[in-house]
C-alpha cells in the first residue's frame, strides 16, 4: 500500500502528468477514429520509447492504453462505425439512441461506463494482481472454449429477430476466419495457391471493412439522411441519480465481467464486450430493446472493455504474461528497458510495476475529465458535413491497415470487405453475428483441438472440469434464462410468445 | 425498389451461403490430414461447410415457398440517382487512389491530398462554396499525416 | 521554424521522383532501408532487431537510416516472401532465423534460406528445456521416468511446427524422453500452460528461466556451453544428448543482390555488433553476439538446414 501512495505522489509531477494527458489525449483521438488504434500508435511509438525515462515510457503507453479504449465509443455511437474493435458492441445500441436525438444521453452512458469499469477494474488490478493471475493460470483450453461457446450465444441475440439469417451470417464469418494459417497444426488454409491471402483476412481490416466502409457506402449513396442535432449541454452529460439506483447492477457486473476476460490472455476487450453484453441482453427484462437503442447495451459493453484494459495488466504485471495484443507491444517496451516483467517486478523494480497501476487508475479520471468536458464538442461532429468526415475516414483507415501491415493487399482486403458489408446491409445478413463469428470462432476452433492434443482426444474433461462445466451450465442458464423469465412474470400458458411480440410495440414508444 | 432488393435478397443469401459452403468443401479436401488430434485442419472447415448448406437450404426453401425468412435488418432507403453517382465516382476516386499508391505512380503527399479533396468534392452538396475549404482540408490532413507518419513515427508510406 | 521544415519536408517530397530519375546510378545507399521483420512488435526478435537498427541509425553507420518494419502473419511467411519478391536492391532486408528452414520443412512456404542473399549473422541465443518449479520435475531423468511409468504423461507446451517445437523434438529424439507436444499457442500461452500446471515442460529462451522468481525450472540448456545467466542448468551434451537448439538471427537480401551491396549491410552490421551499448544490451537479455559472414554464414545455414531436416520426419509423427 505504502509503495502505491509513494507511485501516486510520484505521478502527481509535471513529466509524468504530462504524458499523462499527452497519451490519453492521443488515445482518445486515435480510439476514436476508425483505422487508427492503440495498437498501432503503441508499435509506432515503441522505437521512440527507447530515449525516454522507463517509468515515464510505460505511463504515456499505458495512458494511450486507457484513451484509445473510451475513444471507440465516440465514432460508434454518432457514426455507426466502431473506432476499435472493442466498441462494436457499442454501434449496436448507440447510434439507434442518437438516431433518436440522444446522442448526448448515449455519449453520457458510454463516458460513465468506461469510467465506471476503469475504476472497479483497478481495484482489482492495485489489491488482488497476484492472487488473480495464478487463478487465471488454471483456465485450460476446454475452459476457453467454454467461455468462447456463452459468448457465442449471443449470436441469437444480435441477428434482430431473423435467426436463421443470423447464423448463416455467423457461419460466413467463421469461414472467413478459417483462412490463412492454422494456429493448431502449422499449415495453411484455404488460401487457393494465393500467396497473399497466407496471413488470412486479418482484423483490422476485415472489421474496418465490414463497419466502417459499408457505413461510408451507406452514408454516400443516402443523399436524405438527418443530420442529428444532438443537444449536449454540458449538465445533460452528468447521469442523474435514478440512472445509478436503476443501472447499478449492470454497471458492477459488466465490469467484472470486463476485468475477468481482460485477464485472460488472448481473448481481448472485443470479446468482453461481446459476453458482458450478451449477459446483459438475456438478463433484461426489456431485451427486446436491445439492438434498438437500449442504455443497458451501453453499459454492459462499454462498462466490460474499459475493465479488460486494467484486467489485461494484470498478468502482464504478475506474472509477464499479455493478456492482449497490446500488452504484448507493453511487455516489449518493458523489454526494451531491459525491465523484466513478472513476480520479480514488484520486487526488484517496484516503482514500474506500481507506477503502472497508478498510471492506470489517473488515465482513467484524466479520461473522465476529458471526455466529459469536451462531450459537448464532440457530439457536435456529426453536424460537419460529410464532404469533410467521410474523406478523412476512408483515408484514416487506408494509412492505418497500411501502417499495420505494410502491405497494399490489405487496403484491397478492406474494400473488399465494406462491398461485402454493404450487401450484407441490404439483404438483411447482420454484421454483428458475422464478426462475432469471425472473432469468437478462431478461438473457439483452436481450444477444442488444443484441448482435444492436451486431454488425449477426449471430450470428457470438458464436463468434468469444474471451470468448465461451470461456463456451460451458465451459457445454458444465460440461454435459456429470457423463456424462464417470461414465463415466471407472464404465467398464462399459451400466447405468450404471440403477446410478448405485441409488447415490443407498446413499449417503444415509453423507451426513454 | 425496396421490394426488388427484398427479393433480391431471398435468392442472393442462400446462393452466398452455398457458394460459401462449397468453396469450403472444395478448400477442405485440399487440407492436409488430422496429425496431432482427430480433428485437423480440415475438420472445421467441412463442419461449417455443412452448417452452411443446411442453414442455406433451409433459407432458400423458406425463401421458395414464400414465407418471410427474415426481414431486411435496417430498412435502407431508395437509392436516387444523386446517390448512385456518388457511389460510383466516390468508389472510382478511392480505387484510384490505392491503385497509385500500388504502382507508385505518384509521391504519397500529393496522391493524398488528391484523393481527399477529390472525394470531398464528390460528396459536398455546394461544389462551389466549398470547393476551397475542402481543398484546404484536404491539403493540411494529406500533409500533416504524412510528415506525422514519416517524420515522427518513422513509417514507409507507400508511393513513389 | 516549423513551417521552414514543412516547407522543405513539402520540397523533398516532390523532388524524389525527379531525383531518382536523374541520379539513378548514384551510390548505394541514396535512400533509407527497410528492415522487414517478419513478426509483430514488441516480441523478442523484434526487440533484438530494434537494437541494432537503432545503434547503426544513432552512430551513424551506414549512412542512411535503417526503418524496422513488422510484417506479422503466415507464420513469418508473410513478411520472408515480401522480402524474396522485392527488387534485389539492398533498400529491403530480411531479420530471421531458423523459422526460415522450419516453414518451407512444414510446408507453409515452398523456399527456405537458398532463396535469398545471406548478409549477416549477428546474434544468437539458445534454447532451454524447462519445467514449472516444485513439479518434481527436475532432470531430464526424471522426465523419462514419469513418461515410461505412464505414457504420454508428460506434455510439452508448443505451438506446432514452429521452431520451439523442431527444438523439443530434437531433443525428444535424443534423449528418448516420450514426451508428447501439444499445441498451446505463442510465448505467453506456453508460460501459462506449464505455469497454470496444464503442460509439464516447454521450450523457452533462457531469460525467460532466468529471471527473479520466474516459476520455471531450467532441465537442460541446448547450447554448446552452459548459458551464464543458468549457470545451474546442464546442457544436453553434458548430460549426454548431442542436440545444440539456437535461434540464429540472421539479416538475408533478396536473391541476386549486387556484392558490394551486401558487404555494405554486412560490414554496418559487423560495426553495430561491435558497440559496447549493443554488446550490453544483448547480453542483458541472455542472447550472445557472434558476427559470421560469408562462407562461414553459409556454411552454419547449410548446417541448421542438414540438421532440422533430419528431424522433420518425428515431427509429421
Amino acid at each position: 500500500m505504502a509503495q502505491l501512495l509513494t507511485a501516486f505522489s510520484e505521478i502527481m509531477a509535471f513529466w509524468p502528468m504530462f504524458y499523462v494527458v499527452l497519451g490519453v489525449v492521443l488515445g482518445l483521438t486515435v480510439g476514436a477514429i476508425p483505422g487508427l488504434g492503440a495498437a498501432m500508435l503503441i508499435a509506432l511509438l515503441l522505437p521512440l520509447t527507447f530515449y525516454m525515462d522507463s517509468v515515464l515510457a510505460l505511463i504515456f503507453l499505458v495512458s494511450i492504453y486507457v484513451g484509445s479504449v473510451s475513444g471507440g465509443l465516440i465514432s460508434a455511437t454518432l457514426m455507426k462505425m466502431p473506432g476499435t474493435p472493442s466498441a462494436i458492441m457499442t454501434t449496436l445500441d448507440g447510434f439507434p439512441m442518437a438516431m433518436q436525438g440522444k446522442a448526448g444521453r448515449a455519449l453520457s452512458f458510454g463516458i460513465f461506463s468506461s469510467f465506471i469499469g476503469g475504476s472497479v477494474s483497478w481495484i482489482f488490478l492495485a489489491v488482488l494482481a497476484p492472487p488473480l493471475a495464478w487463478f487465471a493460470l488454471k483456465f485450460g483450453p476446454y475452459e476457453y472454449f467454454a467461455l468462447v461457446l456463452m459468448a457465442l450465444f449471443l449470436i441469437s441475440s444480435v441477428s434482430q429477430g431473423a435467426m436463421l439469417r443470423g447464423l448463416i451470417a455467423a457461419a460466413i464469418g467463421f469461414a472467413v476466419s478459417l483462412v490463412g494459417p492454422d494456429l493448431s497444426s502449422g499449415t495453411i488454409r484455404l488460401t487457393f495457391g494465393a500467396d497473399q491471402l497466407k496471413s488470412g483476412f486479418r482484423l483490422l481490416p476485415t472489421l474496418l471493412g465490414v463497419f466502417v466502409i459499408s457505413q461510408i457506402i451507406v452514408d454516400m449513396a443516402d443523399t436524405s439522411l438527418p443530420v442529428q442535432q444532438a443537444t449536449a449541454k454540458f449538465k445533460d452529460m452528468f447521469l442523474k441519480r435514478a440512472d445509478f439506483a436503476k443501472h447499478w447492477w449492470n454497471f458492477l457486473r459488466s465490469s467484472l465481467i470486463g476485468t475477468w476476460i481482460g485477464i485472460l490472455p488472448g481473448v481481448g476487450s472485443a470479446v468482453a464486450a461481446i459476453v458482458s453484453y450478451t449477459i446483459a441482453r438475456n438478463f433484461s427484462k426489456t431485451p427486446e430493446i436491445f439492438g434498438k437503442g437500449a442504455e443497458e447495451g451501453i453499459i454492459a459493453a462499454e462498462s466490460a472493455n474499459n475493465a479488460s484494459v486494467n484486467g489485461a495488466l494484470i498478468p502482464l504485471i504478475a506474472l509477464g504474461i499479455p493478456g492482449s495484443v497490446v500488452d504484448a507491444i507493453l511487455i516489449g517496451a518493458l523489454m526494451i528497458h531491459n525491465l523484466q516483467p513478472g513476480p520479480g517486478l514488484f520486487v526488484n523494480q517496484p516503482e514500474i510495476a506500481y507506477g503502472v497501476i497508478a498510471a492506470a487508475l489517473v488515465a482513467n479520471v484524466v479520461m473522465f475529465i476529458v471526455m466529459l468536458g469536451f462531450s459537448g464538442h464532440i457530439a457536435k461532429l456529426c453536424a460537419i458535413p460529410k464532404s469533410f468526415i467521410l474523406p478523412a475516414v476512408v483515408f484514416f483507415c487506408i494509412v492505418g491497415v497500411y501502417t499495420t501491415s505494410g502491405r497494399i493487399f490489405d487496403i484491397w482486403i478492406m474494400f473488399g470487405f465494406g462491398f461485402v458489408g454493404y450487401l450484407m446491409h441490404r439483404s438483411g445478413l447482420s454484421i454483428g453475428a458475422f464478426v462475432l463469428g469471425y472473432i469468437l470462432a478462431p478461438i473457439a476452433e483452436g481450444e477444442l483441438r488444443n484441448g482435444l492434443m492436451l486431454y488425449d482426444n477426449s471430450l470428457w474433461p470438458l464436463f468434468t472440469r469444474p471451470i468448465s462445466l461451470g461456463f456451460l451450465l451458465m451459457a445454458l442458464v444465460i440461454f435459456l434464462w429470457p423463456t424462464l423469465a417470461r414465463r415466471f412474470r407472464n404465467p398464462q400458458p399459451r400466447p405468450s410468445a404471440h403477446s410478448s411480440g405485441q409488447d415490443d410495440d407498446n413499449n417503444k414508444p415509453k423507451m426513454r | 425498389m425496396r421490394n426488388s432488393s427484398y427479393q433480391a435478397a431471398t435468392i442472393g443469401v442462400p446462393l452466398a451461403g452455398l457458394t460459401f459452403s462449397v468453396v469450403l468443401f472444395l478448400g477442405a479436401q485440399q487440407m492436409p490430414s488430422a496429425r496431432f488430434e482427430p480433428m485437423g485442419p480440415a475438420g472445421f472447415p467441412y463442419i461449417i461447410s455443412a452448417l452452411l448448406f443446411l442453414l442455406s437450404m433451409l433459407d432458400g426453401a423458406i425463401g421458395f415457398f414464400g414465407k418471410q425468412s427474415g426481414v431486411p435488418a435496417e430498412a435502407l432507403p431508395h437509392i436516387g440517382d444523386v446517390g448512385l453517382r456518388r457511389m460510383v465516382f466516390g468508389g472510382a476516386c478511392a480505387f484510384a487512389y490505392v491503385i497509385v499508391l500500388q504502382l507508385s505512380l505518384l509521391p504519397f503527399i500529393p496522391a493524398s491530398v488528391l484523393f481527399l479533396a477529390g472525394f470531398g468534392l464528390i460528396l459536398s452538396n455546394n461544389i462551389r462554396r466549398e470547393m476551397l475549404v475542402i481543398g484546404f482540408a484536404a491539403l493540411m490532413l494529406g500533409v500533416g499525416v504524412s510528415l506525422l507518419l514519416t517524420r515522427v513515427l518513422i513509417v514507409v508510406l507507400p508511393g513513389a | 521554424m516549423k513551417l521552414n521544415t514543412l516547407k522543405l519536408a513539402i520540397a523533398a517530397a516532390m523532388a524524389i521522383p525527379l531525383a531518382t530519375g536523374a541520379a539513378a546510378q548514384a551510390d548505394y545507399p541514396e535512400k533509407p532501408v527497410q528492415i522487414v521483420v517478419p513478426f509483430g512488435p514488441g516480441g523478442a526478435g523484434d526487440i533484438f532487431a530494434r537494437v541494432f537498427v537503432n545503434a547503426i541509425n544513432e552512430n551513424n553507420l551506414f549512412g542512411q537510416p535503417m526503418v524496422v518494419v513488422n510484417e506479422p502473419g503466415g507464420g513469418t511467411t508473410v513478411g520472408s516472401g515480401e522480402v524474396k519478391d522485392a527488387a534485389p536492391d539492398g533498400y529491403t532486408i530480411l531479420q530471421l532465423h531458423q523459422t526460415l528452414i522450419t516453414s518451407k520443412l512444414m510446408g507453409t512456404s515452398d523456399y527456405g534460406p537458398e532463396a535469398f542473399d545471406p548478409i549477416a549473422e549477428t546474434h544468437h541465443v539458445c534454447m532451454t528445456y524447462a519445467s514449472k518449479e516444485g513439479s518434481g520435475l527436475d532432470t531430464l531423468d526424471d522426465v523419462r521416468a514419469m513418461s515410461a511409468a505412464n505414457p504420454g504423461s508428460v506434455k510439452e507446451a508448443s505451438l506446432l511446427g514452429s521452431l520451439v517445437h523442431f527444438s523439443s523434438a530434437m531433443l525428444n529424439d535424443a534423449a528418448d524422453l516420450g514426451v508428447k507436444s501439444v499445441n498451446v499457442g505463442g510465448g505467453g500461452k506456453r508460460n501459462a500452460s506449464v505455469l497454470g500446471g496444464h503442460t509439464q515442460t516447454m521450450v523457452t529462451m533462457p531469460f525467460v528461466v532466468a529471471k527473479p522468481d520466474s516459476g520455471f525450472h531450467g532441465l537442460a540448456f541446448l547450447g554448446a556451453e552452459r548459458h551464464p545467466a543458468l549457470p545451474d542448468v546442464p546442457t544436453a551434451i553434458e548430460l549426454g544428448y548431442d542436440v545444440e537448439a539456437c535461434v540464429n538471427y540472421w539479416w538475408f537480401a533478396p536473391k541476386g543482390t549486387p556484392a558490394d551491396r551486401v558487404a555494405a549491410l554486412a560490414d554496418a552490421f559487423a560495426k553495430a555488433a561491435e558497440l559496447e551499448s549493443v554488446v550490453a544490451a544483448m547480453t542483458d537479455r541472455g542472447v550472445e553476439i557472434e558476427v559470421l559472414t560469408g562462407a562461414k554464414l553459409q556454411a552454419r545455414i547449410d548446417a541448421n538446414v542438414a540438421a532440422y531436416t533430419a528431424v522433420a520426419p518425428s515431427i509429421a509423427e
